[in-house]
């Protein structure tokens, strides 16, 4: 393995400055909310057939330091020997597969559950407390605690001071929040901002160099392409996407392709126009 | 919005076991449902599953010249797709007429086809709705139903399907591979959703925990000659009125093949199988494709305010025929 695999944030995402990595449990390094085997001859369980053979009893009888429940305590069986720690794999593969054939069954659903929750309880979490998460947004990464319920927009405009994205109707109807993750644009209200970590945000605070307006942004202004300037933001960083797509440049494709953002002033014209400007090359 | 508990599984094994046992587990993908009706305490979910890091994205073509769609591509990977716009013009056709490009770029197809219905009583937790809480009464009767179903309805429920992409993906005959606690299955698109009934909280077949991987389209000459025709108040960012996805399969002036589907005209995406068989074996013209939609609207009734959609089914769906056969 790695050894940068082991310094991993919370949520993780390798950072540079990631403070979680130390050892826990033998065989397993604490990385937040996701453990990982660190030994890398341990089987990857991505690779493996979901449902397949049991695996052989004698895997099942090890037990681990610190393991919440000893599959066989659950189902009755004997477990003898303290073996190495269980792998990563094997105690979920058996009690996962230890489960199905029970649901089929019809076995008791109790013990059944009981069996499944001490699979899962190796899939750690967040929330609802604020967790600390690291964020990279217009090209730096900044660490600001989250409650996962959080949206983006709101960690943008109320945590981050970037006010500059603007929250309209809140419900992905309006395009006022439009925003760039991985180059491609979202509404950032309907968007978990925990789940943008390892992404890369960009806004409309990030789209000009300095004091030098992103050709887009020059093009609004010299088409007077708003009003109330409102859904202004949200215009903008749509149309910086929508150059990245490659669509068709005439003016009904621009408004199709613009369809996602709202101007309850009514500049449509005017805003179709910078964006033709831009997109057919000509400023 | 409530406050939650988030985990984001590396392997699909880890989200569909938590997922199927733990009480309030819920998966997220795009997010464009769960955050919007989360915002309305229409659903409540404790633990939020991001399933994004499961490797289910990829878009490829099958042995047999279909394609294979991971559930977590997005709309607008799967409206770009060569494979999709060739083989399936339908289904591009449905993504392209489907939401915001931003919305596009964050809802995925496994997602897409499970959306809620926007039935605005059931978007309002301060209304009766069985959907919500089955019992209470749907307050759509005899409310606001302009955007209600014509057919398929219950006493309980009259609320309509919103997905153009499911529409469309039944003309295809799409595949909906599932995995869960108790293995992998595959589902026809079609016979996933269930009808509103007595129980209109239940939507779909799916068992608790089971994960939509992939959606494949199987290869068709009436897949190939396939569109959609999307009838609503804007020309663009609205959801249907009325939806026809058709597909056509012609040999030497004659319908060897049919398929027609209708979008928010009822409670789940609709097969109008009747109308397929009224079809099949008869000359294209203008003629078949009329009492075709005539077929089409039997057994419709409307509700007062989406009295409407009975003429606008029968206009539509003449015309995404009309429009189906020029294609071939």
């Amino acid at each position: 393995m790695r050894s940068d695999e082991t310094k991993l944030h919370p949520l993780g995402k390798s950072t540079p400055d990631a403070k979680i990595g130390t050892p826990t449990k033998k065989g397993w390094t604490s990385i937040g909310i996701f453990d990982r085997p660190t030994d890398s001859s341990a089987p990857r369980w991505e690779k493996g057939p979901f449902l397949g053979s049991l695996p052989s009893l004698g895997r099942l009888s090890r037990t681990a330091p610190g393991q919440v429940t000893a599959p066989g305590a659950v189902f009755g069986f004997d477990v003898p020997g303290k073996g190495r720690a269980m792998s990563h794999l094997s105690r979920r593969w058996f009690l996962v597969r230890a489960v199905a054939p029970a649901l089929v069954l019809g076995l008791r659903p109790q013990l059944v559950c009981a069996a499944a929750v001490a699979t899962v309880t190796r899939l750690s979490r967040v929330g609802p407390q604020p967790s600390p998460v690291a964020l990279s947004i217009n090209g730096r990464t900044v660490s600001v605690d989250l409650e996962p319920r959080e949206t983006l927009l709101d960690t943008l405009r109320d945590k981050l001071g970037l006010t500059g994205t603007k929250k309209g109707c809140d419900q992905g109807t309006c395009g006022a929040c439009t925003v760039l993750v991985d180059g491609k644009r979202v509404n950032s209200c309907l968007t978990l901002a925990i789940m943008t970590q390892g992404k890369s945000v960009t806004t409309i605070e990030g789209l000009a160099s300095g004091e030098t307006l992103h050709p887009m942004q020059r093009a609004f202004l010299e088409h007077d392409g708003f009003q109330c300037g409102y859904c202004t933001p949200g215009q903008i960083v749509s149309a910086v996407g929508l150059l990245s797509e490659h669509r068709p440049t005439d003016d009904a494709s621009v408004r199709e392709w613009m369809s996602g953002n709202l101007c309850r002033c009514g500049a449509y014209a005017n805003i179709a126009a910078a964006v033709q400007s831009v997109a057919g090359g000509a400023t | 919005m409530n406050p939650i508990r988030y985990a984001r599984p590396g392997d699909a094994g880890d989200a569909i076991a938590t997922a199927s046992v733990e009480q309030g587990a819920q998966y997220i993908a795009g997010g464009t449902t769960v955050i919007d009706l989360m915002k309305l305490h229409v659903e409540e979910p404790e633990l939020l599953i991001d399933i994004t890091e499961l490797p289910m994205r990829a878009i490829s073509a099958t042995p047999g010249g279909g394609v294979r769609i991971g559930a977590l591509a997005t709309m607008a990977d799967v409206a770009d797709s060569p494979l999709v716009a060739s083989g399936f013009p339908v289904v591009a056709q449905a993504l392209l007429d489907s939401a915001s490009p931003q919305l596009r770029n964050m809802a995925t197809i496994g997602g897409n086809v499970l959306q809620r219905t926007r039935c605005s009583y059931f978007r309002d937790k301060s209304q009766p709705c069985n959907k919500r809480k089955p019992g209470r009464g749907c307050s759509a009767l005899d409310g606001q139903n302009r955007f209600h179903s014509v057919i398929g309805t219950s006493p309980h429920c009259i609320c309509s399907h919103p997905s153009d992409l499911a529409t469309g993906l039944i003309t295809v005959d799409a595949l909906v591979h599932t995995r869960s606690l108790v293995g992998a299955r595959v589902i026809a698109l079609e016979d996933l959703y269930v009808l509103p009934g007595d129980r209109p909280d239940i939507e779909h077949v799916l068992r608790r925990g089971e994960l939509i991987e992939a959606i494949e389209l199987q290869p068709s000459a009436h897949a190939r000659n396939s569109a959609y025709l999307k009838v609503r108040d804007r020309a663009s960012y609205e959801f249907a009125l009325v939806s026809v996805a058709a597909a056509l399969a012609v040999e030497a002036g004659t319908v060897r093949e049919a398929r027609v589907a209708l979008g928010s005209v009822a409670p789940k995406p609709w097969r109008a199988h009747d109308v397929e068989a009224a079809l099949i074996g008869k000359p294209v013209n203008d003629a078949t494709f009329a009492s075709a939609a005539e077929v089409a609207v039997r057994g419709m009734h409307g509700y007062g305010h989406n009295d409407y959609k009975i003429p606008m089914t029968r206009a539509a769906v003449r015309r995404a025929l009309s429009m189906t056969a020029a294609r071939a």
